[in-house]
């Protein structure tokens, strides 16, 4: 087994003198990079998600894109084309934004359906065809998509089956008056300081190779089956939101809570799951797979509360 | 236009629809709960005799109805009953639930913890709030022991005789004492008081699971002494180390690391097991020392 040369805690740190408070996102961001997932962040504008994105790729030496969806985006304006060359009289294939270990979609629920898949496509297979030819992406290679829940005016929402191959979702939040002096102090006058080369891209592929090996107990698996089964049957489980969840989540969720526990535990720097790396991490992967109904917005229910609800719900072992 | 000015009514008869719908929402309730047992009125219940299992609780909120605590699983006791009790006022909400249930069979019966979940007005963050377990040992009724009748009318034969021998002793003193013309002084009476009971505290509970970790080292032992020191900190079964640690909020700081290294033994890969074991014995013997 590669061992890295530097730790997770280290990265954490420097993303952390780029980005003013915000640590459960630069946690998550970490999270889902170690487990080899892709992030789905969700907040207003202005809150870092792109910043803390690029602050990610500039620690890792590694490459950034940024797409930015519109709704006239094109599937090949992400994963590339093949253009006629007329002196050569042959196709040349030009790659896309996708090509790259940090690709930031922007704004992902502003693009229609068939783009959305094309990337999701992409994310799931980690290659992409063009023409006769497959090309792989660049390892490590994680999406990290946003979402704006203000401006609903003509957006595509993606379905929950999409929804379902982001390891994790994050919600980004505003920071306190105390960050937000930092933030005047620290971005008003200068240009954006991005700490580079805090960890290889090699680094990153060391750590999910340890991930695979971080031990997961087996009062741990039932603990993820339970959480995963709470969101299916609520009532039996004592909580009384059966009215208000249309769908439980799916399989994938168990094998992301797992995979994210994993990598919380090493992040934490230790070669053995607890159950509070399960807990810390199960919103993570759980808000984004449990469907909720209409109920949720005309009984005035935040769904974020349902969801740390149902984790309560079930006693860690 | 004319499609619009139609649905505007059709829109206001679904906002009212859904308000009402809203009255029944069911959000968690933030709640102080101070205290929440479960416990029963016979520890060594009788077989088809009835009995009561009693689940009390206290919140620091008036409420006008408490409906959302999960009654215990019962498992093979029948439930025949039940009836509540809630009394809310200024000084806070007394709630009582009295089951009436009764076993059909002899020996250790498990009764699960009552529990409900609610955010915690402590802290602001949801959590399941469950009382203690029950174990108890049914024992077995007259139609378990096909003796018990005979043994029944020996035992009232034997008290018959008993109250019998005492009055003829009684009235054999009086008489004789009578006859002497003598008053006797009246001499104090002894009072011969039970043994006393031995209290175990946490402490020796623990005690005795840092023994029987000693003796078998395996990781059933390790999760009993994780038990032990769980109820030390005050937390219940199903909190996690984050749980225990919040708390105890930097009490008892010498019991943190000792917690720590618990969760390693109860956590960690088998490979790696005897060495978190070890460490857990050292760290439990200067605890307890």
């Amino acid at each position: 087994m590669t061992t890295a040369s530097t730790r997770p805690a280290q990265l954490i740190a420097a993303l952390q003198e780029t980005i003013v408070g915000q640590r459960s996102v630069v946690e998550a961001l970490v999270l889902g990079l170690i487990a080899n997932g892709h992030v789905l962040l969700e907040g207003p504008p202005g809150l870092a998600k792109t910043l803390a994105c690029r602050a990610l790729a500039a620690a890792l030496d590694g490459d950034f894109k940024r797409i930015q969806f519109t709704p006239d985006l094109l599937p090949s304006d992400i994963v590339g084309t093949r253009i006629f060359d007329q002196q050569a009289a042959s196709f040349s294939t030009t790659l896309g934004p996708i090509f790259a270990n940090v690709v930031l979609a922007d704004e992902i629920n502003r693009a229609p359906a068939k783009v959305q898949s094309a990337l999701l496509e992409a994310m799931q297979e980690r290659q992409v065809t063009i023409g006769p030819q497959t090309h792989p992406l660049p390892s490590p290679f994680i999406v990290m998509a946003t979402m704006n829940p203000l401006d609903a005016d003509g957006t595509y929402a993606l379905p929950l089956a999409q929804m379902d191959r982001f390891l994790l979702k994050v919600n980004v939040d505003y920071p306190n008056r105390e960050e937000e002096r930092s933030i005047l102090e620290r971005f008003a006058m200068h240009d954006t300081p991005f700490t580079r080369g805090a960890a290889t891209l090699s680094d990153v592929l060391a750590w999910q190779q340890e991930a695979h090996e971080i031990h997961l107990d087996a009062k741990l698996k039932n603990y993820i089956i339970e959480l995963v089964a709470v969101t299916r049957d609520p009532k039996g489980n004592g909580i009384a939101v059966d009215h208000l969840i249309e769908r439980g989540a799916s399989p994938r969720a168990t094998l992301a809570i797992a995979f994210l526990a994993r990598a919380k535990a090493l992040m934490d720097g230790r070669t053995y799951v607890l159950p509070d790396d399960v807990r810390a991490v199960a919103a993570l992967a759980l808000r984004h797979r449990v469907a909720f109904n209409y109920r949720v917005v005309t009984e005035n229910v935040n769904p974020e509360s349902v969801i740390a609800a149902l984790i309560a719900a079930v006693p860690a072992p | 236009m004319a499609g619009r000015s139609q649905a505007a009514p059709l829109a206001l008869a679904a906002f009212l629809a859904l308000g009402l719908a809203q009255s029944s929402a069911q959000t968690l309730p933030r709640l102080h709960v101070p205290s929440f047992s479960l416990r029963a009125d016979a520890l060594h219940p009788q077989t088809e005799k009835p009995f009561h299992l009693i689940i009390s609780a206290h919140f620091k909120e008036e409420l006008k109805s408490v409906d959302f605590i999960v009654l215990p699983n019962l498992a093979e006791l029948e439930l025949l009953g039940s009836e509540r009790h809630t009394l809310s006022g200024n000084a806070g909400t007394d709630y009582s639930e009295t089951l009436t249930v009764i076993a059909h069979r002899s020996g250790n019966m498990h009764v699960a913890p009552a529990y409900f979940v609610a955010v915690d007005g402590r802290d602001g963050r949801p959590k399941r709030f469950s009382t203690n377990d029950l174990v108890l040992m049914v024992e077995g009724g007259a139609l378990e022991n096909p003796f018990a009748g005979v043994r029944h009318l020996v035992v009232t034969i034997v008290k018959m005789l008993a109250i019998l021998v005492a009055v003829f002793v009684i009235a054999a003193i009086f008489f004789r004492r009578r006859a002497r013309g003598v008053v006797a002084a009246p001499q104090p009476q002894t009072v011969v008081l039970p043994p006393p009971v031995p209290v175990r505290s946490p402490k020796d509970l623990l005690r005795e699971q840092w023994a029987a970790l000693r003796a078998n080292r395996s990781r059933a032992s390790v999760m009993q002494a994780r038990k032990a020191l769980w109820a030390m900190a005050g937390a219940s079964e199903g909190e996690t180390l984050a749980d225990v640690l919040g708390r105890l909020q930097g009490r008892s700081p010498e019991l943190h690391p000792l917690l720590r290294l618990t969760e390693r033994a109860a956590f960690v890969a088998d490979a790696y097991l005897q060495g978190a074991i070890d460490d857990m014995i050292l760290g439990l013997e200067q605890y307890l020392a």
